[in-house]
């Protein structure tokens, strides 16, 4: 019995007459089948992709090259700038010192953010004492405070940290408090039929129910802790990727401005994969539905 | 939010006030009200559970059921009236009580293993005890291959078995329902009846089950409770003189099965019969 490609042939088409093939075989071949289509779809898609990159980075180096430098440049021109900005400009040493202002920032801001969102959305007394306020900041551009920020701690790396942090912190306390108010209140009468202590209850039910929450709020920490930094190193102290920025953009250096600023996106994509292989790791529940999508 | 926090002093005075042995899983309600709002859900409702007997809750939607249950689990406050288990008076959950939950309300960040074991940490127990008799609960329901899966991986039937490993693990002395084979498909259901026959017979507790099927109550029950609804109140218990073993095939064919099922059907469609003062 042959298979037509694009149906799927039941044993139950099987004809008498013919010779019968075993329904495992079957099975197998309509796997198989399966598979290939699935690692033709990857494929197609891969290409679009490519071909999407393809079709941007030729048109860039199109524009660039017929336009006048201190606007735009070719892409060539650009990779060749950021290399010079790596090998002449110290540019990695600035990179650094951006990466450390960004993970102290950036920790701060995690650890203050899941203990306030936890305190707010696990007990009553809390919310009322403190929320108004988080959903104030939460409301507010952080950027607004950094004139007043740089006032009070001075325009020095601990500015910087406070101002990534301030970035980093309402976000993830938003996300997490609603995280622990979505835990299932089934769980946690469960919990209490259990008879779990308030310490059980929170180590087996309150942290896990909001470790996914918590990576959320971590995503959206890495994106708000970007901005911070960047803000952070232009309007205080100029330091880091912000001083390479600023340099080059002020002194008309176009096309080395351009070639920081494809460092920053490469930065940030990078966190985001950090963050998504962490979040595979830490909620290893949750199977990862790659349901098809058209 | 609201925890327990537990000290082994408390502990000790509910076995203290568990008195003799022979009364320990007897459940007595006495005179229970309860108003969600306003309206009265569960009125003057006095009912008596011997030890080790099987009670079987039936009765139309809203007719508190399912609110006794949790009174008796103590998750619910009661609004009037006392509930003692074993001489002790419930107030909050107590630790000779287990919870077979409609839903599951099994972790889904926790193994089976972790699942069935958490009731025996919480309770003190070490570690590599906990583990050890998590697992005899769990090989007792037919789980003992998928110990190490998440809940998200099992199929509904065996999330509850899951759910009744976790209640016996802690060696019960009432073991409460609350209708849990409803999640589950017709057949599995049946398994889960046949299987929980088995299990009752072996290792006795006083149970309440909960359930909407007629059947499933006369299959289990020694004693099945017939509510009415608006409010909630019992409006007649019948015995169930079908004798033990039992299979779900053997009580189908028992001759007091059909004028059992009757009568208990006659008495929830009967609007006059539920419905009080008319």
């Amino acid at each position: 019995m042959t298979i037509d490609n694009d149906k799927v042939a039941y044993p139950s088409t099987v004809t008498p007459s013919e010779p019968r093939t075993s329904t495992d075989e079957i099975g197998r071949q309509i796997f198989q089948r399966r598979q290939r289509r699935l690692r033709r779809q990857r494929l197609v898609f891969l290409s679009i992709r490519v071909a999407s990159l393809a079709i941007v980075f030729v048109g860039w180096q199109i524009y660039g090259s017929h336009t006048i430098a201190i606007l735009f440049a070719p892409i060539t021109t650009v990779i060749h700038e950021g290399y010079l900005l790596f090998t002449q400009h110290g540019l990695a040493g600035q990179l650094f010192i951006s990466v450390k202002t960004f993970a102290w920032g950036y920790l701060l801001g995690m650890i203050i953010g899941v203990f306030l969102g936890m305190l707010t959305g696990a007990y009553r007394a809390a919310e009322a004492a403190i929320s108004m306020y988080i959903f104030a900041l939460y409301a507010t551009p952080m950027v607004a405070l950094v004139p007043i920020i740089s006032l009070w701690v001075g325009y020095n790396f601990t500015a910087q940290v406070v101002i990534v942090t301030l970035f980093v912190v309402w976000p993830v306390t938003v996300t997490v408090f609603h995280g622990i108010r979505e835990i299932d209140p089934e769980l946690l009468e469960v919990s209490r039929s259990l008879r779990l202590n308030r310490r059980q209850t929170w180590l087996h039910v309150l942290l896990p129910g909001a470790v996914p929450f918590i990576v959320t709020g971590a995503t959206q920490g890495v994106a708000m802790g970007m901005v911070g930094v960047i803000i952070a190193e232009v309007q205080t102290q100029l330091t880091g990727i912000g001083d390479a920025l600023q340099t080059q953009s002020s002194t008309y250096h176009t096309a080395a401005a351009l070639a920081v600023i494809l460092l920053i996106m490469a930065l940030g994509l990078t966190l985001r994969l950090i963050l998504s292989l962490i979040q595979r790791w830490v909620i290893p529940w949750q199977r990862v539905d790659r349901g098809r999508r058209h | 939010m609201t925890t327990r926090e537990q000290s082994p002093a408390t502990d000790k005075e509910v076995t203290a006030q568990q008195g003799t042995k022979s009364d320990s899983g007897e459940i007595r309600c006495r005179d229970i009200f309860k108003w969600f709002g306003t309206s009265l859900i569960i009125e003057s409702l006095d009912l008596d559970i011997a030890p080790k007997e099987f009670v079987c809750v039936v009765g139309p939607s809203g007719c508190g059921k399912t609110t006794l249950l949790r009174m008796i689990a103590g998750l619910t406050d009661i609004d009037n009236g006392t509930i003692e288990i074993g001489g002790t008076r419930v107030d909050d959950p107590l630790p000779t009580v287990a919870v077979v939950f409609q839903q599951f309300g099994l972790f889904p960040w926790k193994t089976v293993l972790k699942n069935v074991a958490l009731p025996l940490r919480a309770a003190g127990i070490k570690k590599d005890e906990a583990l050890q008799r998590a697992r005899e609960a769990i090989e007792l329901v037919g789980l003992k291959d998928s110990d190490t899966k998440y809940p998200s991986q099992l199929s509904g039937g065996m999330k509850q078995r899951a759910g009744l490993a976790r209640a016996l693990a802690i060696r019960p002395e009432v073991i409460l329902l609350d209708e849990p084979f409803a999640a589950v498909d017709a057949q599995t259901r049946e398994i889960l009846q046949e299987e929980l026959l088995n299990l009752w017979g072996r290792h006795k507790q006083t149970a309440v089950f909960i359930t909407h099927s007629i059947d499933e109550a006369i299959t289990l029950a020694d004693r099945v409770v017939v509510m009415g609804a608006r409010p909630g109140r019992i409006v007649k218990e019948i015995p169930i003189p079908i004798e033990r073993p039992r299979t779900v095939a053997s009580v189908r064919r028992n001759p007091l099965y059909a004028p059992l099922r009757e009568e208990i059907w006659d008495l929830l469609r009967t609007p006059d019969s539920t419905a009080k003062g008319q």
